[in-house]
C-alpha cells in the first residue's frame, strides 16, 4: 500500500481508538462529541493541498483559539476543568485530523491521541479502556514509525523549495516500496515486546500513592441500599443486567450449579413509614472490630475448612459491602494512605450492615469466610425495638394473628412464612395503582386485593406481621442468587438478582426468614458464551489491573521468594512452600527458550565464521551463497533441480547436456558464484543485482528461448 | 600539514578509546526530550495517585523507549558503509564524495539511515540520507565537499546514525574507514616570466606524444600512420600492427625557488607564506601546461624535478604538505640553475633571477 494512504488509515484508526473511551465515558458534552465525530468524517475527505492553504489553516487556528477561550470562560464560571479540557482536546484532535497536511500535523495527532489515552485513565477503568489500550499498543509502533519517516522525508526532500524536491516527496508518499507488508507486520509485532515490557514494569513499579491527585469520582448508583428504600425501588434495580458483585470460590467446585441461591446481605431497615423503609439512626456507623485487615462479624471461630470466597465489588453508591449469609470474617487488603501502608477500615451499623470508604471509586476486593454465623447485629433494646408499625395496620394485624396462630415464636414465624408463600403469588408485574395513587397503600393492595407482588411486598408484609404478633423483625436488602461463570470460575451477581427478606429476633438470636415464593413461569435464559467471556475478561481486568495494589505486589514477591526457597532453600525451609502446578513446565519452557536463543545465536556466529574462513570475506561469500541458493530454488521450480550429491560445475554440465536454453545464464551465475565464494573476487557495484534479475528472468527465458 | 587539525594526538587516542568502550552514541532529539518529559510527568502522576491505568500508560511509554533502542540497534547492525573520493583535490574547490551503504542483513531492511564523514576528527556538515536499504541491497549517494586549506585531509571514518523507529533518539556508530586526500594549494593568478625559461634543454621530456628519444607507449596502427614506426616484435607476437610512440622532449626548463617560511610573526606571516606556496604551485602548473620541465627548490632543503604531469603531481604533493614553521628553522633555499623564479623573501638564485611580487594577504585572500 502507498505510504501516504497507509499512514492516513493507521493514524485515523489510532485517533479513533484513543478518543473512543473518552467519548463513551459521558464526560464530554454531546455537542462536543458530535463535533469531534463530524471532524473525523470531514478529515477523511480533506486532503492536501487544500489543507495546506494559508486561509484554511488560519481558519482552523481561529477556531482553536475561540474554543480555548470558551472553555476557559466555562472553567471560570465553575465548570469541571477536567471535562472541559477533555472536550477541548477531543475537538482539537478532530481539527488536527481535518487539517493534516504535513509530518508535523501527523506527529501532533499522535501526541493528542497519547494525551487522550492518559486522560481516559481518570474517567474510565472498565473493559473498554482495556480494549482501547491494547489497540493503541498494537497501532502506536507503526504510526509512530510512519510519522518519523514522513518527517525525515519532508526534512530531506521538501525543506528545499525547489519543485524537483517536492515532486520527489510526492513520489515517495505514493510509493509502495517504502511501507511493505513486512514493515507493517514487523512494526505490529513490536506490540508484543512493548506489551511484555509494559507488563513487567506494571508489575514491578512500587504502588505508593500520595493522593495529591485523583480520579474523577464516578460510581454506579444502585437503588435499594441507601438509608431509605421505597417499596418498588428494588424492582427498578432488577431491570438491570449489570454484574455488580463477583464471588470467586477459594476452591473451584467440581460441579458448580448454574444458579447459586444465596443471601448476599447489604442494608437493613427498622422503620416503615409511608411505604418506605428507613433507618431510624442512619448515621449510627462505628468502626468495625478488627485486627489488621481481619474484620470479625461474629464471635464464632473461623476454621481452615470454612467455605470462603474472594469478593470483587464494583464501585457503587452507596458503598455498601455485600456479605454472604453465615459470614464470620471479612479480610481486606491494606491501602496506601499518604505513602504509608495501612490496614483498611470498615464501618458497621447496629443492624449489621457494613460499609467501606471508596474515595478512589474503584470498588473493593475482599475475602469472606463462612462459618454459619447468624445475621449480625445486637439484640433489640429500648433504643431500637424493631416493633414499630405503621398507623394503617389494623387489617394487617388481624391477618397476621389469623395466619400465625398460637405457639412459640419460631412456630408462629414459620406459619407466617408458609402462609404468605402459599396464599400469595410472586410477580414482577408492577401494580398500575402504584402510579395512579389512591387511598390504599401498596402493602394493602398486595395483601388484600392483588395478592401478587415482588419480594419487597413479601418481605415487608412478613416483617410487619412478625412485629404485629410481637416478634422483633427488620427488613433486609441484598442479592438472592448468583450465576456461575464457567469461563472465569466465579459466581456473578447481577443487579437483576436484587432481593429483600426478613430477619427476626427469635430465641435470643437473629434468624433469616424469606417469605418470597419461587417465581413462576419460564426460567431466565442463561447468558451467551460471549457474554460470559466478556464478563470473565472484565473480572480479570478488574482483579489484575485496576485492582492491582501493594498487597498483590507483596503476594507476588512472596510467591517468588517461596519458589526460590523451594528450589534452592534448606530442607527445613521447603516444608511450607507450595509451588504452582505449572511451575515445572514454566521453568522447562524458560530453559528451552534460552537454549533455543543461545543455539540460534551460536549457529549464526559459526555460519559467519565458516563463510569467512573459506572466502576471506564473509560479505562476498555470503552474497554469492545467497545468490546461488536462489538459483537452486528457481531451477528446482523449473524442473532442473540439482541433486544433493552434484557439484555446481557438474550441474552446469548436466544442464548443458539437456540442451536447455537456460545453460548460458546458469553457467554465468555458477561461474561467478565459484569466483566469489571460493576465489574471494568481489562483485562489481550492481553486479549482484544484475545476476539476481537474471535468475528471476529464467522462467521467461525458458518459455521464450 | 594536517587539514583542520584541532585536537591533538591525545584527544584522538581518547576518542578511539571511548569508541572502543562505548561503540554506540546516543542523543536525544527534540521530540525525544518532550517524550521523556511527558513520561516523567505520567510517572509522577502514577506514583502520586496510585492509579493503575496510569502505571499501565507509563509502562507503555517506557516500553516504547526500550523497543526504540532495540530497533535502532537492529537498524544499525549489518550496515557496511563505504566511501569513494579522489586522492587529490584543490583547496577551496568542490569535489564529489560518494558514500555507499550496504545492508548485509538477510531479512530486515534498514530505514532512515544517515551517513556522515568524519574528517580529521570532526564530523563533516553534509549528510547522506538513505530512506530504506533493503536486505542485501547496496545504495550510494554523493555529496559535494570542499576543503578550505591545503594539506593532508584524513577521512577517519563514517558515522552511521539513525533516528528510526520513532525519532525519539539518534543512535550512531562509528565505522572506521580511513582514507587520505591530499589537498593541493589553490591556484593563484601569477605568471611565469618568459625570460626565466631556459629553451631547448635536451634530455627532458614533457610526458606527451611527439618527436623524441624516450619510449612512451604502444598503440594500434591507424590509417595515415608512418609505417616506419611499426613496432615489429609486438606486431609479430599479436598478429596486429602496433605503432611505437615516443615522448616529446620538453620545450624548455624553469626553476622555481620557494621559501615557504613565514615572512613575519603571527597570522599575517603565515598567511603570506601560504600565498607564496600557492604562487609556487601555480607556477609549477603553468610550466607543465606549457610543456616545460620544472625544478622546485624549497626549504627545508629539497629539490624536485618534474618532467611532465606525473612529476608535477609529485611537486604539487610536496607543496601541499610543506610546513612553513619547519621551513623557518632551515636555511633559505638557493637556486641551482642560471635562471630562477624566486618566491618568498629569503629565496635566492644562482644567477639571473626573477622574484615574484605578491600582494598582501588581506588583498589577495587566503
Amino acid at each position: 500500500m502507498a505510504f501516504g494512504r497507509t499512514q492516513k488509515i493507521l493514524t485515523f484508526v489510532l485517533a479513533a481508538v484513543a478518543v473512543a473511551p473518552v467519548l463513551a465515558s459521558g464526560e464530554i458534552g454531546a455537542p462536543f462529541g458530535a463535533a469531534c465525530a463530524a471532524l473525523f468524517v470531514a478529515g477523511w475527505f480533506l486532503e492536501p493541498p487544500f489543507t495546506l492553504r494559508p486561509r484554511f489553516r488560519r481558519g482552523v487556528t481561529a477556531v482553536v483559539v475561540v474554543l480555548f477561550a470558551v472553555q476557559t470562560a466555562r472553567a471560570f464560571l465553575g465548570g469541571p476543568v477536567a471535562s472541559l479540557g477533555m472536550e477541548f482536546a477531543a475537538v482539537l484532535l478532530g481539527l488536527k485530523l481535518a487539517s493534516r497536511g504535513t509530518a508535523g500535523d501527523y506527529q501532533q495527532i499522535v501526541v493528542l491521541a497519547f494525551l487522550h489515552v492518559i486522560a481516559s485513565t481518570i474517567v474510565v477503568d472498565d473493559l473498554s479502556y482495556a480494549g482501547s489500550f491494547l489497540a493503541f499498543v498494537l497501532l502506536s509502533p507503526p504510526v509512530l514509525a510512519l510519522a518519523h519517516l514522513r518527517s525525515e522525508m519532508e526534512n530531506r526532500f521538501a525543506a528545499d523549495p525547489r519543485a524537483g524536491d517536492r515532486r520527489m516527496l510526492e513520489r515517495l508518499l505514493a510509493s509502495k516500496r517504502v511501507v511493505t507488508g513486512s514493515f507493517l507486520a514487523g512494526s505490529a509485532l513490536l506490540s508484543l515486546p512493548v506489551l511484555a515490557v509494559t507488563a513487567v514494569l506494571f508489575i514491578t513499579f512500587p504502588r505508593i500513592g500520595f493522593g495529591l491527585l485523583g480520579r474523577i469520582p464516578s460510581s454506579r448508583s444502585v437503588l435499594g441500599f441507601a438509608a431509605e428504600v421505597k417499596l418498588g425501588d428494588l424492582e427498578l434495580t432488577r431491570l438491570e443486567e449489570t454484574v455488580l458483585v463477583r464471588l470467586e470460590p477459594a476452591v473451584r467446585p467440581k460441579a458448580a450449579p448454574d444458579r447459586l441461591p444465596l443471601k448476599l446481605r447489604g442494608a437493613a431497615f427498622d422503620t416503615y413509614v409511608n411505604s418506605t423503609w428507613k433507618q431510624s439512626r442512619p448515621n449510627a456507623w462505628t468502626r468495625m472490630k478488627s485486627t489488621d485487615n481481619y474484620h470479625f462479624l461474629s464471635g464464632l471461630p473461623v476454621t481452615d475448612d470454612s467455605a470462603s470466597y474472594e469478593v470483587f465489588l464494583e464501585s457503587m453508591d452507596p458503598p455498601i459491602l455485600f456479605v454472604p449469609e453465615g459470614t464470620g470474617l471479612i479480610v481486606t487488603n491494606s491501602v496506601i494512605k499518604a505513602g504509608v501502608l495501612k490496614p483498611r477500615s470498615l464501618d458497621v451499623n447496629d443492624m449489621g450492615a457494613v460499609r467501606y470508604h471508596d474515595d478512589a471509586k474503584v470498588g473493593i476486593r475482599y475475602k469472606v469466610s463462612l462459618n454459619g454465623s447468624p445475621p449480625p447485629g445486637p439484640a433489640p433494646d429500648k433504643e431500637r425495638e424493631y416493633r414499630s408499625l405503621p398507623p394503617e395496620s389494623a387489617r394487617l394485624a388481624a391477618l397476621a394473628r389469623e395466619m400465625a396462630g398460637a405457639g412459640a415464636d419460631r412456630e408462629r414465624a414459620a406459619r407466617l412464612v408458609r402462609g404468605l408463600q402459599t396464599r400469595y403469588r410472586y410477580s414482577l408485574e408492577p401494580d398500575p395503582a402504584d402510579k395512579a395513587g389512591g387511598e390504599s397503600t401498596p402493602l394493602d393492595r398486595f395483601l388484600f386485593r392483588r395478592r401478587t407482588g415482588s419480594c419487597e411486598h413479601f418481605a415487608t408484609a412478613l416483617t410487619l406481621m412478625l412485629r404485629t404478633v410481637g416478634i422483633p423483625a427488620r427488613f433486609v436488602t441484598g442479592f438472592g442468587s448468583a450465576e456461575w461463570n464457567p469461563i472465569g470460575g466465579y459466581y456473578a451477581v447481577r443487579e437483576r438478582s436484587a432481593h429483600s427478606w426478613t430477619e427476626a429476633f427469635i430465641a435470643g438470636g437473629w434468624v433469616t426468614l424469606d417469605a418470597t415464593p419461587a417465581a413462576e413461569g419460564a426460567p431466565r435464559t442463561r447468558p451467551s458464551t460471549f457474554a460470559l467471556l466478556v464478563d470473565a475478561l472484565r473480572m480479570r481486568w478488574l482483579k489484575h489491573v485496576v485492582g492491582y495494589d501493594v498487597a498483590s505486589q507483596m503476594a507476588i514477591a512472596d510467591r517468588v521468594r517461596k519458589g526460590w526457597l523451594d528450589l534452592f532453600g534448606e530442607p527445613g525451609e521447603r516444608d511450607h512452600v507450595r509451588l504452582p502446578r505449572w511451575a515445572p513446565w514454566g521453568a522447562a519452557g524458560v530453559v528451552a527458550l534460552v537454549a533455543a536463543v543461545f543455539l540460534f545465536l551460536r549457529r549464526r556466529r559459526f555460519g559467519f565464521r565458516r563463510a569467512g574462513a573459506k572466502s576471506g570475506d564473509r560479505g562476498v561469500a555470503g552474497e554469492a551463497t545467497r545468490l546461488y541458493r536462489e538459483l537452486d530454488r528457481r531451477l528446482a521450480r523449473l524442473g532442473l533441480a540439482r541433486p544433493p550429491a552434484t557439484t555446481p560445475l557438474e550441474h552446469i554440465a548436466s544442464v548443458r547436456e539437456a540442451s536447455s536454453p537456460l545453460a548460458g545464464p546458469v553457467e554465468e551465475i555458477t561461474t561467478r558464484y565459484n569466483e566469489a565464494r571460493f576465489g574471494g573476487r568481489a562483485f562489481e557495484p550492481g553486479e549482484a543485482e544484475r545476476l539476481r534479475m537474471a535468475i528471476r528472468e529464467l522462467r521467461a527465458r525458458k518459455e521464450n528461448p | 600539514m594536517k587539514q583542520g587539525a584541532r585536537g591533538g594526538r591525545a584527544s584522538g587516542r581518547f576518542k578511539r578509546l571511548k569508541r572502543r568502550i562505548f561503540p554506540r552514541g546516543l542523543r536525544f532529539t527534540r521530540e525525544g526530550k518532550v517524550y521523556v518529559l511527558v513520561t516523567l510527568g505520567v510517572g509522577f502522576a502514577a506514583v502520586n495517585t496510585g492509579n493503575n491505568l496510569l502505571f499501565l500508560v507509563l509502562g507503555l511509554m517506557l516500553g516504547l523507549i526500550i523497543v526504540s533502542g532495540i530497533l535502532s540497534e537492529a537498524t544499525l547492525r549489518g550496515l557496511v558503509p563505504c566511501r569513494k573520493c579522489p586522492p587529490r583535490v584543490e583547496a577551496g574547490r568542490t569535489f564529489s564524495v560518494e558514500l555507499s551503504l550496504k545492508n548485509e542483513k538477510r531479512r530486515v531492511a534498514s530505514y532512515s539511515v544517515e551517513l556522515r564523514d568524519e574528517i580529521d576528527g570532526q564530523p563533516f556538515k553534509r549528510r547522506c540520507f538513505f530512506l530504506r536499504v533493503a536486505p542485501g541491497e547496496e545504495r550510494a549517494i554523493s555529496y559535494r565537499c570542499e576543503l578550505p586549506r591545503r594539506g593532508l585531509a584524513r577521512f577517519d571514518g563514517i558515522v552511521v546514525s539513525t533516528r528510526f523507529p520513532f525519532g525519539l533518539f539518534e543512535k550512531r556508530r562509528f565505522a572506521t574507514f580511513e582514507s587520505e586526500v591530499i589537498v593541493l594549494p589553490a591556484p593563484l593568478d601569477v605568471r611565469l616570466p618568459s625570460d626565466m625559461v631556459v629553451h631547448g634543454a635536451g634530455g627532458r621530456t614533457a610526458e606527451r606524444r611527439g618527436p623524441g628519444q624516450d619510449f612512451l607507449e604502444l598503440r594500434e596502427m591507424a590509417t595515415g600512420d608512418d609505417p616506419r614506426r611499426i613496432h615489429w616484435p609486438s606486431s609479430a607476437r599479436t598478429g596486429t600492427l602496433f605503432l611505437s610512440e615516443t615522448e616529446a622532449e620538453a620545450q624548455g626548463f624553469v626553476e622555481v625557488v620557494l621559501d615557504p617560511a613565514p615572512a613575519g610573526p603571527g597570522e599575517d606571516g603565515l598567511a603570506q607564506a601560504e600565498l607564496n606556496i600557492r604562487a609556487a604551485g601555480s607556477l609549477v602548473r603553468e610550466a607543465v601546461r606549457r610543456g616545460l620541465a620544472v625544478r622546485l627548490v624549497t626549504a627545508p632543503p629539497a629539490a624536485l624535478t618534474a618532467h611532465g604531469r606525473d612529476g608535477a603531481v609529485d611537486l604539487l604533493d610536496h607543496l601541499a604538505l610543506i610546513d612553513p614553521q619547519e621551513a623557518r628553522a632551515s636555511s633559505p633555499p638557493v637556486g641551482r640553475s642560471a635562471g630562477a623564479v624566486l618566491v618568498g623573501p629569503r629565496a635566492r638564485g644562482n644567477g639571473v633571477s626573477h622574484r615574484i611580487a605578491l600582494p598582501r594577504p588581506a588583498a589577495q585572500g587566503a
